[in-house]
């Protein structure tokens, strides 16, 4: 029974601190960057406002669109919800961790990004489209890049399965500051705000026709879809951000259910986000956002950089 | 069982004269031969499961029935697997086919010769799997190619259908003659025609003379499989024949000829891998993914479309079957059977959901009259059945969980982390473009994919035969169910799929390295990769019905509300609506290296002053690199030297009798 | 011993990022900058090499390189381009793409060099020797692919670098003699490089080498 009990307890709170944590660090990212603006920046806690908001309001749905504009938002949720339940939060180990692999987290995501693609071209708006057009393309570069440098970290572990990879690296620490690993995590980097469309490869802030991927797939959804969406998308980029912090950085994951080991985890769980999201912040402050056909000169480096990472696994 | 083997031949020869028995009654003719297929079909099904479940392979030589060993049939548990698989195709196919032939606009002797065709079809794909000898293979195999070919041309009237049927046969024949010589060289080594005799001595062949072998063999059912270069046939053959013939061309067929290929490398050559054949299949399975995949997203045409998929999923089980045979070579004899679960996997799963995809088109060709994709739209509100399934076959091709082409692309991506232990840079090297390029061709097929879905079903119609269109009928709507059926069940429950195959594997002698039970798949038992497709989609369901009841408890139901799209003011019109052609721009924009467009602009001006423009026409064109560069050129070659030996014809009778006198001379003076 | 290599590797892998970022920018500035990043990070491996060898003459060349590449030949770019009023992008003659997979080949290429080599050669860290190989290449390609005087001058720069990576993990801390004579070896390289520009500049009024092609008469 207490095994039955734990069990359950650490999945619940690794899933509630990913599901539920998710806005609080893009809003994090949204006001540091308000900050190096010198403006002051919404609350930190914005995002939650406009998810509590967006889920009392009405969704309105096109003539023009089908079954797909109604059932995607969910689909969207519950994919990338799904993947945050197979990483490491504060847990080394989760029950749930047999199926716990980092190509069906690509995957689920890729499915997100699927219906997301599907649903802006729904509506018949040329907006949309367009949208849809440039996620497929911006993806499409970014894949190869990301499983590359996947495999980078599965090979050196020799398995990519997220609890054999968390235990490898606490077994072997001096695995961790390989020349490969490195790489793989500056082009993880790289694919993180690809994938997120952050500056430079897209502008999360603005709602013109230039600067638009992400926001023209979603612009026609309003209402509870539209908080669906938006949590989802939130929770993306943290689950970026926590493949990035722990896996490469597995230091403050404990291994057994304790209060005092929870707090200290939750801490340097935060800790590490914080600095990822920093990380992004600095980036999207100082880049302008590129051009359109520069992306792939722009995602070819993480393709290098994850390339290199693999290859060099092989002659250390 | 083996008495049912001999039921499905005959009933599939039943079925095929039996159409011409009803010379006034097209739709009589129809049913019967189609009853007959289906039939045929089923006891063909039933006798694969059991030989695949049998201890001993099945025997059934006509030896004694003719004097000499001309026809003997062998069905081990590969060739009871691919018999399964195109019995399975029949039957579905069949079903599907009573609703879209059910037009009635061919004759009644037209009709029979479909049936004809159709029915004998089916029956020499089974035996092709289930032949034993050279002679019977090699004719079973033309049968396979004259009637395969004659089903491309059934549509006659258009003249780019004939076109296709002479590239296909002349690329099937030329792939036959390697075919031949890859025989020949197994009959000299061995003296025998009979495939039990390869196995003992293929092990033992020389170096060279086994090299030419699998040379030969490689380009001889390469080009029947639609391998990168041998391709080029594959998108003009396969929509040019009737939409139930296409899923049958390239969920079947190009899998008969991967038979064979497994056949030679695994049986005759026991095994025996030369290390650089891996590599060679690896590559060109690379190579041909990314090859279809871009040639795809550029198509508007929705069958030629779906068929450079089909040589993009050729390529993914190549790399399957290089990545097995690269274990083969080095020696990992525990993980070639995971290698070659995963190709075996993504041959039953691609069989089911091309199939499922071509089916799709043909209902979509039958309710609205074309195949282009600029043409369909909003085809979701008129079809939903077709929209849902095409739907889950667009999502399994696409490798999405939880449906089966997830399973078979993860499992070929385990086997290539594996292949990455194997020492040796070259081989390191090519595994990890090798992995590069299917991450990218995966990718890409996503794109390709929302491409034809969003295009055909969603949005508005974008032309008047599109909003005419009107739901599939009911046969084509069981068939596709069926498919897309199986396309959850073995996604969500591989155990079934993965069972199927494990007999295969068991087979070669080699250790199954996948585990799979009722929940999990182990890629390798001996690590604990795993994945749980049933957790994964209970946890996606749970999370899905959590948020929603809470989000109903605390803020109450959901409302939502239909309007009119905004479009600046004004009426939204199909012509405001993304096109293909604008979806695919970005990636025509990044690969234009490749694709090397030629572009042409036309401006017509009122007055002729230049300024006031009428009409603007843009027109794009792309031709495949292969046939610019490799094909072309052949064929020019060909011709040059067709033309110059055309000399000695002068139709001259007193020159032909001095060349028969010269030619006497010439062998009496080197023989005497 | 064993803490050396992993940070010499860690230090080598970034200069090899930072050449890699350097060869996919199209800023001029942005480029300088990494050269920069590239000099400070040498000059970390010396101080590294210096610290875990004990050999304080390196004290010498860390402190050389940080002044020399990483203060002065940058600001002296800058100066220049400043003077002769030098376009601010860079140009190619072969794509960024291309010129990404080129530099991936290079690495490759590198890798399978060292390991014909390894058992002829000792060096500090058998990665860091063939990132330097590597970022040698790549700094070759730099020169051979820009039309810009400027960016080849940097291209040149990175190959110094590297060379100076390269003799430190073989030879495990360099004579002072010979690191003195590299460095004085730049000094001028930067000097004739300059004095060049500035002719070039004068006679043709603008540094594009490309352009250049048309005097063979």
């Amino acid at each position: 029974m207490n095994e039955i009990l734990s069990s359950i307890l650490i999945i619940l709170l690794q899933a509630g601190i990913l599901i539920l944590g998710a806005p609080l660090a893009r809003g994090f990212i949204r006001t540091l960057k308000a900050r190096l603006q010198n403006r002051k920046g919404p609350p930190l806690f914005q995002s939650y406002f406009d998810l509590i908001k967006l889920f009392q309001k009405e969704s309105v749905a096109s003539h023009n669109s089908s079954f797909i504009f109604q059932i995607a938002p969910w689909i969207i949720f519950g994919a990338t919800a799904s993947s945050a339940l197979f990483l490491p939060v504060i847990f080394r180990f989760s029950p749930l961790w047999f199926s716990a692999d980092i190509i069906l987290i690509v995957y689920l995501l890729a499915l997100a990004t699927f219906f997301m693609a599907l649903s802006g071209l729904d509506a018949g708006s040329a907006f949309g489209g367009m949208g849809s057009s440039r996620e497929m393309m911006i993806y499409s570069l970014s894949e190869p890049a990301a499983i590359l440098s996947i495999f980078a970290v599965a090979y050196s572990a020799g398995s990519t399965n997220i609890a054999n990879i968390v235990e490898y690296f606490f077994a072997n620490p001096s695995a961790l500051f390989t020349v490969g690993n490195i790489f793989a995590f500056l082009a993880l980097f790289i694919i993180t705000l690809a994938e997120n469309k952050r500056v430079p490869v897209d502008n999360p802030a603005t709602h013109l026709e230039l600067t638009m991927v992400h926001e023209a797939m979603i612009l026609e959804y309003s209402g509870r879809q539209l908080a669906l969406i938006e949590w989802a998308s939130a929770l993306k980029l943290t689950i970026f951000f926590v493949l990035l912090a722990n896996i490469f950085f597995p230091a403050g994951l404990i291994g057994a259910l304790s209060l005092g080991g929870i707090l200290f985890a939750l801490v340097v769980f935060a800790l590490k986000i914080g600095i990822l999201a920093a990380m992004v912040a600095l980036v999207e402050g100082s880049i302008a956002k590129l051009r359109l056909f520069r992306l792939p000169d722009f995602i070819m480096i993480a393709f290098a950089l994850a390339f290199i990472a693999l290859i060099s696994g092989f002659f250390m | 069982m083996s008495f049912l083997f001999i039921t499905s031949i005959v009933l599939f020869s039943l079925g095929a004269i039996s159409g011409f028995f009803f010379r006034r009654d097209p739709k009589a003719a129809q049913m019967t031969s189609l009853g007959f297929a289906i039939a045929a079909s089923l006891a063909g099904a039933i006798f694969s499961l059991s030989a695949l479940a049998a201890p001993a392979p099945f025997e059934i030589s006509f030896s004694s029935v003719f004097s000499a060993p001309l026809f003997s049939f062998f069905v081990d548990r590969l060739s009871a697997f691919f018999i399964l698989l195109t019995s399975a195709a029949g039957v579905i196919v069949s079903i599907f086919a009573f609703g879209y032939l059910a037009h009635g606009k061919y004759s009644a002797a037209r009709t029979a010769l479909l049936g004809f065709l159709y029915n004998l079809f089916l029956c020499s794909m089974i035996l092709v799997a289930a032949a034993d000898n050279i002679i019977t293979f090699l004719i079973v195999w033309e049968l396979m190619s004259i009637l395969s070919y004659f089903l491309v041309t059934y549509e006659h009237e258009k003249s780019e259908n004939l076109k296709a049927g002479f590239l296909y046969i002349v690329m099937t024949q030329v792939g036959t003659v390697f075919l031949m010589t890859a025989f020949f060289f197994l009959f000299r080594e061995t003296g025998s025609f009979q495939f039990s005799d390869f196995r003992a001595a293929g092990a033992l062949l020389p170096e060279l003379v086994k090299n030419i072998v699998f040379a030969s063999a490689l380009i001889g059912f390469g080009m029947k499989a639609g391998l990168v270069p041998f391709h080029i046939w594959l998108p003009e053959a396969h929509p040019a024949a009737p939409s139930h013939v296409s899923a049958l061309m390239s969920g079947i067929m190009i899998k008969i000829a991967v038979y064979g290929l497994l056949r030679f490398i695994f049986d005759f050559m026991g095994g025996e891998v030369v290390w650089w054949w891996g590599l060679l299949v690896l590559g060109a399975g690379a190579l041909s993914a990314v090859t279809g995949v871009l040639y795809a997203l550029m198509e508007h045409d929705l069958k030629r479309l779906l068929a450079y998929h089909s040589v993009e999923n050729i390529g993914i089980i190549f790399i399957g079957l290089g990545s097995a045979m690269l274990f083969a070579a080095f020696r990992y004899d525990a993980l070639v059977g995971l290698a070659l679960t995963a190709g075996l996997f993504h041959i039953l799963n691609h069989g089911i959901f091309k199939s499922l995809l071509f089916l799709g088109a043909g209902s979509i060709g039958r309710a609205i009259g074309s195949y282009d994709l600029e043409k369909m739209g909003g085809l979701a509100k008129k079809m939903p059945f077709v929209a849902v399934f095409f739907l889950i076959g667009v999502m399994s091709i696409t490798a999405l969980p939880p449906f089966n082409g997830f399973i078979s692309e993860w499992l070929v991506f385990q086997g290539l982390l594996y292949n990455l232990m194997i020492a040796g840079l070259a081989v390191k090297i090519t595994v990890v473009v090798s992995i590069a390029l299917l991450a990218l061709a995966a990718a890409l097929a996503l794109a390709c994919f929302v491409k034809v879905f969003a295009i055909a079903f969603l949005a508005l119609p974008r032309s008047d035969i599109a909003r005419q269109a009107k739901e599939a009928s009911v046969s084509m709507r069981v068939a596709m169910f069926f498919l897309a059926f199986l396309c959850v069940m073995f996604g969500v429950f591989p155990f079934i799929g993965l069972s199927l195959i494990a007999p295969v594997i068991d087979e070669f002698h080699l250790s199954n390295s996948v585990e799979s039970g009722l929940f999990f798949i182990f890629p390798d038992r001996y690590l604990s990769t795993a994945i749980s497709p049933p957790a994964v989609l209970a946890i996606f369901i749970g999370l899905v019905a959590v948020i929603g009841v809470a989000a109903m408890a605390i803020w109450g139901r959901h409302q939502k509300r239909k309007s009119p799209t905004w479009a600046c003011g004004r009426a939204i019109e199909p012509r405001m609506e993304y096109t293909a052609t604008g979806l695919a721009m970005p990636f025509r924009l990044m690969f234009a290296g490749i694709y090397r467009p030629t572009h042409n602009i036309e401006r017509e001006t009122l007055d002729g002053t230049g300024y006031l423009v009428k009409t603007v026409r843009y027109e794009e064109k792309i031709e495949p690199l292969f046939e610019k560069y490799i094909y072309r050129p052949i064929v020019w070659a060909v011709e040059t030297a067709s033309a110059g030996a055309r000399k000695i014809h002068t139709g001259n009778i007193n020159l032909y009798l001095g060349y028969i006198l010269a030619t006497l001379v010439l062998l009496l003076l080197i023989f005497v | 011993m064993t803490i050396l290599p992993i940070l010499i590797n860690v230090l080598s892998g970034l200069m090899l990022v930072s050449v890699i970022l350097l060869i996919s920018r199209r800023g001029l500035y942005t480029c300088i900058n990494f050269f920069a990043l590239h000099s400070a990070l040498l000059a970390l491996v010396i101080l590294a090499v210096a610290v875990g060898m004990s050999e304080p003459h390196l004290y010498i060349g860390f402190i050389s390189t940080l002044v020399l590449k990483v203060i002065i030949v940058p600001a002296a770019l800058y100066w220049m381009i400043k003077e002769i009023k030098i376009k601010r992008e860079v140009d190619f003659y072969i794509n960024t793409t291309m010129s990404l997979l080129a530099a991936v080949l290079m690495v490759v290429f590198s890798f399978y060099l060292v390991q014909n080599i390894s058992d002829h050669v000792s060096a500090i860290s058998e990665t860091a020797l063939a990132f330097a190989f590597a970022m040698i290449l790549i700094g070759f390609f730099m020169v051979i692919s820009r039309t810009q005087a400027v960016t080849q001058m940097l291209g040149f720069l990175i190959m110094e670098n590297s060379l100076f990576l390269l003799i430190t993990m073989t030879t495990f801390g360099i004579p002072l003699f010979i690191e003195a004579g590299i460095s004085f070896d730049v000094v001028v390289a930067l000097l004739i490089m300059g004095i060049f520009l500035f002719r070039i500049n004068q006679t043709f009024a603008h540094i594009n080498v490309s352009e250049l092609r048309g005097d063979r008469e």
